[in-house]
């Protein structure tokens, strides 16, 4: 009963003021906005977007990146708070966004569609700070490019969308193409070394079983020859800004064929980078 | 009559501390069970519109009194945190979750952390700037900002966590970018951000130099060809502003991330059954509505009100014995001047007259009294019952 007393007290305290003005709700914005936090992904989603549904991109030079380096401007944030939804890869790479006030009803994170399946690039556990012990998990970002999880994405997008009233009544014609893209995809080539400068490519190459060598843009031929030699495959394939002639040239007079697919600039260049891995792995068999 | 009138005010001009004593004691007698009756009303309007836009609160197994009040008035209470995980699993079924993080303060102000769904829900809005969303953004309720001597543009910093605790993370600077219109809840004593900037404020998300920069060994602890471990000593930054905001990063699994309560909004009143019972069964989680709890309290409240009326009543009865005996007692001291005037040939109850008129006029002023009083007492109640 004393404790009732004091609580009772304490919270007459707070509750004892009549109010003074009506307040109003904050304005709702007028069209719909879907923000996408990365180009790749504005592929797929901008292709499920209801015709008056506005998509907008506000993403990090590299949205791979799970460096500290980036946040968005008031302006972007403002778009970003208003947006009806907004959709992010999510495994990691979207810390920026973490940092802001986003209502997390409305931010989906396409990773959470696979998320006991993403591929781990490294751990580490280490302690500093106020808090104490703790970890660091970095996934390979994008897990879309494998086609199996690209397929579970793909639907889990889809509801989430639908859900939300989002989704184009042709869904179904939007995403057919992406399915066939990611069907071609389901060969297996384990004599094949994926070199790439980006961690996303850890999900093409597990899809067909090949290894996987991640290196910094602009590296020396040399460097990838070591690679091949640990993994001693019968291609590689080079995706993104390499140097294809120098490794050609580092290999020359060994028997390993070397394909280059170049990533365009494009929100869905990586869809034909896919198609062109596909077609390079298909001509292997 | 008029002729009565005006001896009996005379009579009582004649005695001011007298009379004026006499009124005092039915003013209060008057006003203490009015002042009572009123704040309780206020008190019972306020809690049960508090609760009613609160329909469900989630968090930590803890006192149901607890866990209610710490979700809607901000206090203080020994409470474990529930993990951030339970927002994104309450938040099944098309509910509005709204998550908050009541841990820290600023200038003693409860620093409530949370998004922008509470807003909306409590139909908060900014009556200067804007509502918080950047890292280090600060909204300050009407009433905080009036005390704190605040406004847009201003910085505020956030009270030590633990004075005796030299590990605990440092206080960090807020810059308020809005003042909330006035809402006559609590929450125009509290300072608003977002939930990242809760976090940040009890240490859990940290900014600093980049790690590769350190080279001491006072800051490095380890390093490797991925990572650089850094010691306790590398000094946070405390201020958060464009050079730096993109820096900052947590140190917690993000579904981890301490939340103090949850509030579980329905569609339906069936909506709202199910994800009770659904989040009620979760191992050390308690969801509760908070209608009932306010309910529970506000029996307390009627007990007390029944005491209250009890010794108004003891009180008034005393008061008026205590009148009656005064007015019987200055009758028989007034025995010469009700001789006289029947001598003069006043009528036989004039004398009976006069004194009715003075306690008339004093039962008057003191209920006039007590009425003015009583509306003081309603009206300095908050100010009151903060300070003490």
């Amino acid at each position: 009963m004393a404790v009732r007393l004091l609580l009772l007290v304490t919270v007459l305290l707070g509750a004892c003021s009549e109010a003074q003005t009506p307040p109003t709700a904050p304005r709702a914005p007028t069209q719909r906005t879907v923000v996408v936090t990365d180009p790749q992904l504005a592929c797929l989603v901008g292709r499920m977007l209801a015709s008056d549904v506005r998509m907008e991109i506000i993403a990090p030079p590299d949205p791979e990146s799970h460096d500290h380096t980036w946040a968005p401007t008031r302006e972007q944030a403002r778009m970003i708070r208003d947006a009806t939804m907004v959709v992010t890869g999510g495994a990691g790479a979207d810390g920026w966004l973490d940092l802001l006030g986003v209502r997390s009803d409305r931010l989906e994170r396409v990773s959470d569609a696979v998320k006991d399946d993403l591929i781990v690039v490294s751990s580490d556990s280490h302690s500093h700070g106020a808090s104490g012990s703790h970890s660091h998990v970095v996934y390979a970002p994008r897990p879309w490019l494998d086609p199996r999880r690209g397929v579970r994405i793909l639907g889990w997008l889809s509801d989430t969308l639908t859900h939300e009233g989002l989704s184009a009544d042709n869904d179904e014609r939007a995403m057919g193409p992406l399915r066939d893209i990611f069907v071609s995809l389901r060969l297996e080539s384990t004599d094949t070394l994926v070199v790439s400068t980006s961690a996303s490519w850890h999900y093409p190459a597990e899809a067909v079983g090949a290894s996987v060598a991640i290196v910094e843009q602009g590296t020396d031929p040399v460097w990838v020859r070591v690679e091949v030699n640990a993994a001693q495959p019968k291609r590689v394939v080079l995706v993104g800004d390499l140097d294809a002639q120098g490794v050609r040239a580092a290999l020359e007079g060994s028997s390993v064929e070397v394909i280059a697919i170049e990533m365009g600039e494009d929100e869905c260049s990586w869809l034909d980078a896919l198609e062109a891995f596909a077609k390079a792995i298909r001509a292997s068999e | 009559m008029r002729g009565v009138l005006w001896l009996a005010w005379r009579a009582l001009c004649a005695r001011p501390l007298v009379s004026a004593i006499l009124a005092l004691c039915v003013g209060v007698s008057v006003a203490l069970p009015l002042t009572s009756s009123s704040l309780l009303e206020k008190f019972d309007a306020a809690l049960r519109a508090r609760a009613e836009s609160t329909p469900i609160v989630v968090g930590p197994d803890v006192s149901r009194f607890d866990l209610v009040f710490a979700t809607l008035y901000f206090r203080e209470a020994e409470m474990e945190p529930v993990p951030k995980s339970l927002a994104d699993d309450a938040s099944r079924d098309g509910l509005l979750v709204i998550p908050l993080r009541t841990h820290s303060t600023v200038r003693s102000k409860p620093l409530v952390g949370t998004d922008d769904g509470y807003y909306e829900h409590r139909l908060i809005s900014a009556a200067q700037g804007e509502l918080p969303f950047f890292l280090g953004d600060a909204s300050v309720g009407a009433s905080a900002a009036r005390a704190m001597r605040v406004g847009v543009g201003d910085t505020i910093v956030t009270d030590p966590p633990d004075g005796l605790n030299l590990a605990a993370s440092s206080p960090i600077e807020l810059r308020i970018v809005g003042v909330l219109a006035p809402t006559g809840t609590p929450d125009d004593d509290a300072v608003f951000t977002t939930l990242p900037t809760a976090w940040l404020a009890e240490g859990v998300l940290h900014g600093h130099d980049d790690a590769r920069s350190f080279e001491g060994e006072e800051d490095v602890i380890g390093r490797t060809d991925e990572y650089t471990a850094l010691s306790g000593a590398v000094r946070t930054f405390r201020r958060i502003d464009e050079d730096n905001r993109a820096s900052f990063h947590f140190h917690a699994n993000p579904d981890e991330l301490p939340l103090t309560a949850l509030i579980v909004v329905g569609d339906t009143p069936k909506d709202e059954t199910i994800a009770l019972a659904r989040l009620d069964a979760l191992r050390g989680i308690r969801a509760l509505r908070s209608g009932e709890v306010v309910d529970e309290l506000l029996l307390t409240v009627l007990r007390i009100k029944s005491a209250f009326d009890t010794i108004a009543l003891l009180f008034i009865v005393t008061t008026g014995a205590l009148l009656v005996l005064i007015f019987w007692l200055t009758a028989r001291l007034r025995a010469a001047e009700t001789r006289t005037i029947r001598d003069i040939g006043a009528a036989r109850w004039t004398p009976f007259l006069l004194f009715a008129s003075e306690g008339g006029m004093i039962l008057f002023a003191g209920g006039v009294l007590g009425v003015g009083l009583a509306l003081l007492g309603v009206a300095l109640a908050e100010r009151l019952l903060i300070w003490l």
